[in-house]
């Protein structure tokens, strides 16, 4: 049975670059454009893995993460932060929050999707 | 022979007293205040002193008792202003105030009615005696609390104001002595020892109060050094942190500080040294509550116990002794020329974080574009065979659509950087209807807006027409992206200026962003979906400045946003 992997970016054509990639490896992929719609969309189903963006209009990625870690169905769901910022502090940020990888843009698409395999098998 | 030196020394003598009354009452003009008047009092009293000494016959016994008299009373009472002088930039312990002004005021009340001085070299009567003994004990205390309290004063003070305040330590040390040995060695060697002293004295508080520039120059050197290499640091800050951790140690050392602080227009402490922040808010709360920003109210003004100096960026608080500004009036004038050089730097580095901020949301910007271009090719490359066809078309138009984002990112930065350093702007006569259909032709509305351009006066504005134009289709494009579907284009002529409104209904800006809007990369929340680099605004508002124009923000009434675009009419 393949994994199901949920992926939130604002940006349609970065949310295909993963989206294709993450099929080409043999996950599910579910595409969602903001943190209002993922935060919904992962309590109705929940995915193997979510790949997060952290600048998203409304509730931002970190408030998305931030919702997760309060949330005792999701606690343990394991997430990638996808992120423009490249300063330390924000990987920090992020693994304080509870995150398990941390990709900075722009990544190589199958880096991505070693990291996520990775991050299953081990889950 | 003696008395030939002797008689030199009391011409010296007149004339140095005489002076340093001068000096003194100068001083008083100059710092209005108790300190300077006590100044002022003292040597005012010895001047009198000297004159009237200079005037009384010499021979013993000639001189009229009340004259004699009242020259001792005033030699009593000399001590007691100095005293005061220097009891009045800190306070003084009440055992020593009550000592200090009995001792005067009996010494005073005795000189009436002391018996006849004998000739010399008879034997001084008993009480006569008891009385100068009694003078020897008030000259002492007054003056060595007055030496004490000076040299301690000079303690971790500036250069210029510790030579100052020791040598005026110096000085009332040596009245002390000068004293004392009068009243010991009454005649012959003891009495030139006594002038020599009294001119020595003289000469340092001389020095003391009015020193010369070339001396005050000298002493400055460590100052100067110090100023200059605050300078050259200063100079190579890049940001507010740097500026402010040079400006503050230095501009403490300058006055002898012993903490300083910038402070912004609300009161909150930005930046400080030699004391934790949260001490300083009393003192902060004060200087503030003081006439600050008083219209006309001088750029350094002097506080008990604080400096405070207005700068562009806030205020400069200095904490330092009383001393500091009584002695050290140039030293206050050093403090306000680095004021000036660290706003300087200080906006030199707003600058820079400017230029900072920008090339980071530059780069911020070209990551997307960059992560799916790249990131798409990549697999296409590995996998063209694996993907459906479907799919093959969306990564290539995908490809295509994040190359032009990118193309028309570098052209806005390119854009933007050409308006910032290129000022040759030809401006001529340009009919505002035509600019108004020609702008229309490069960006017609799309079939979901409405587009409204109301009737106007015809006239003609200053412009660049090509910029005018890129400005007008920069507004529509906004109008018709971020805009509901109705759009309004309104000219209006008043008082030889010309204004073209953009008008749409769409949900307008969000307040947040309205002081920034004009600031390259401001984009709103609910934007990030739709194209654009944040752009757009920032160099229509360049291009309108090139040409003389001005561009504006309004709320749309009753909702929606207006850009205005203001020119000069031209007949």
């Amino acid at each position: 049975m393949s994994r199901t992997i949920m992926v939130v970016d604002d940006e349609p054509d970065i949310l295909l670059t993963v989206r294709v990639n993450l099929q080409l490896a043999g996950f599910q992929v579910v595409s969602v454009e903001s943190g209002e719609e993922a935060l919904t969309a992962l309590r109705s189903d929940r995915p193997d893995l979510l790949v997060l963006d952290i600048r998203l209009p409304g509730i931002d990625g970190w408030e998305v993460l931030r919702s997760l870690r309060q949330d005792p169905q999701l606690r343990d769901l394991p997430v990638v932060v996808l992120s423009a910022h490249a300063s330390p502090g924000s990987a920090d940020r992020a693994q304080g929050l509870g995150a398990r990888a941390y990709v900075t843009k722009p990544f190589r698409p199958d880096d991505l999707s070693r990291t996520i395999q990775v991050l299953l098998d081990h889950t | 022979m003696l008395t030939g030196v002797q008689e030199v020394l009391r011409d010296v003598q007149l004339v140095a007293f005489v002076l340093l009354a001068a000096v003194a009452l100068r001083l008083w003009r100059r710092r209005p205040g108790p300190p300077a008047a006590w100044v002022a009092g003292a040597f005012g009293l010895m001047a009198t002193v000297v004159v009237l000494g200079r005037l009384l016959p010499q021979e013993p016994g000639q001189a009229p008792r009340t004259a004699v008299a009242l020259l001792i009373v005033l030699i009593v009472l000399f001590p007691y202003p100095l005293y005061r002088f220097a009891a009045a930039f800190a306070p003084v312990s009440r055992p020593l105030r009550v000592v200090s002004a009995g001792l005067t005021a009996l010494a005073a009340g005795l000189a009436p009615f002391l018996p006849a001085f004998p000739p010399p070299g008879a034997p001084r009567p008993g009480s006569l005696l008891a009385y100068t003994g009694l003078v020897l004990v008030q000259w002492t205390v007054l003056l060595v609390f007055v030496s004490a309290r000076l040299w301690r004063a000079g303690r971790g003070e500036a250069t210029v104001v510790r030579r100052r305040v020791r040598l005026l330590s110096v000085a009332a040390a040596g009245m002390a002595i000068a004293v004392i040995i009068s009243g010991f060695v009454p005649a012959g060697w003891g009495r030139t020892t006594t002038q020599t002293m009294g001119v020595v004295a003289a000469g340092l508080f001389l020095l003391g109060f009015a020193p010369p520039r070339p001396l005050r120059m000298m002493w400055r050197t460590p100052e100067t050094n110090l100023m200059r290499e605050a300078t050259t640091e200063l100079m190579r800050a890049t940001t507010a942190q740097e500026v402010t951790g040079i400006l503050l140690p230095h501009v403490s050392a300058l006055v002898g500080g012993r903490a300083a602080a910038l402070v912004d227009q609300a009161g909150e402490v930005v930046a400080s040294h030699g004391k934790d922040p949260a001490t300083m808010e009393t003192d902060v709360a004060e200087a503030f509550g003081r006439g600050h920003g008083r219209r006309g109210s001088a750029p350094v003004e002097v506080l008990p116990g604080l400096i405070r100096t207005r700068l562009e960026g806030g205020v400069l608080l200095v904490w330092a002794s009383p001393w500091a500004p009584f002695f050290g009036g140039e030293e206050l004038g050093l403090v306000r020329a680095l004021g000036g050089l660290a706003d300087l730097a200080l906006e030199r580095a707003a600058l820079f974080a400017q230029e900072r901020q920008f090339i980071a949301n530059a780069s911020h910007e070209m990551r997307t574009p960059l992560t799916a271009i790249a990131g798409l090719a990549d697999t296409l490359a590995r996998r063209w065979e694996d993907l459906p066809p479907d799919t093959t078309g969306e990564v290539l138009e995908a490809i295509g659509r994040q190359g032009e984002r990118a193309r028309v990112l570098i052209q806005n930065l390119l854009d933007l950087s050409k308006i910032g350093s290129d000022n040759r702007v030809t401006t001529r006569g340009v009919e505002l209807r035509e600019a108004v259909a020609a702008a229309l032709e490069a960006a017609p509305p799309p079939p979901a807006a409405r587009l409204t351009v109301e009737p106007g006066p015809d006239v003609n504005v200053r412009a660049e027409p090509v910029r005018l134009e890129q400005v007008l289709t920069n507004l529509l494009t906004n109008a018709y992206r971020y805009g509901g579907p109705e759009v309004t284009i309104r000219i209006r002529a008043q008082d030889g200026s010309a204004t073209l409104e953009v008008r749409d209904d769409g949900p307008g800006v969000h307040p947040d962003l309205v002081p920034s809007l004009f600031d390259p990369f401001t984009r709103g929340p609910a934007q990030a979906a739709t194209p654009g680099s944040g752009l757009g605004l920032a160099i229509s508002k360049r291009l309108a400045e090139s040409f003389g124009g001005r561009l504006a923000y309004n709320r749309g009434e009753p909702r929606g946003a207006a850009f205005s675009l203001t020119m000069e009419v031209v007949r």
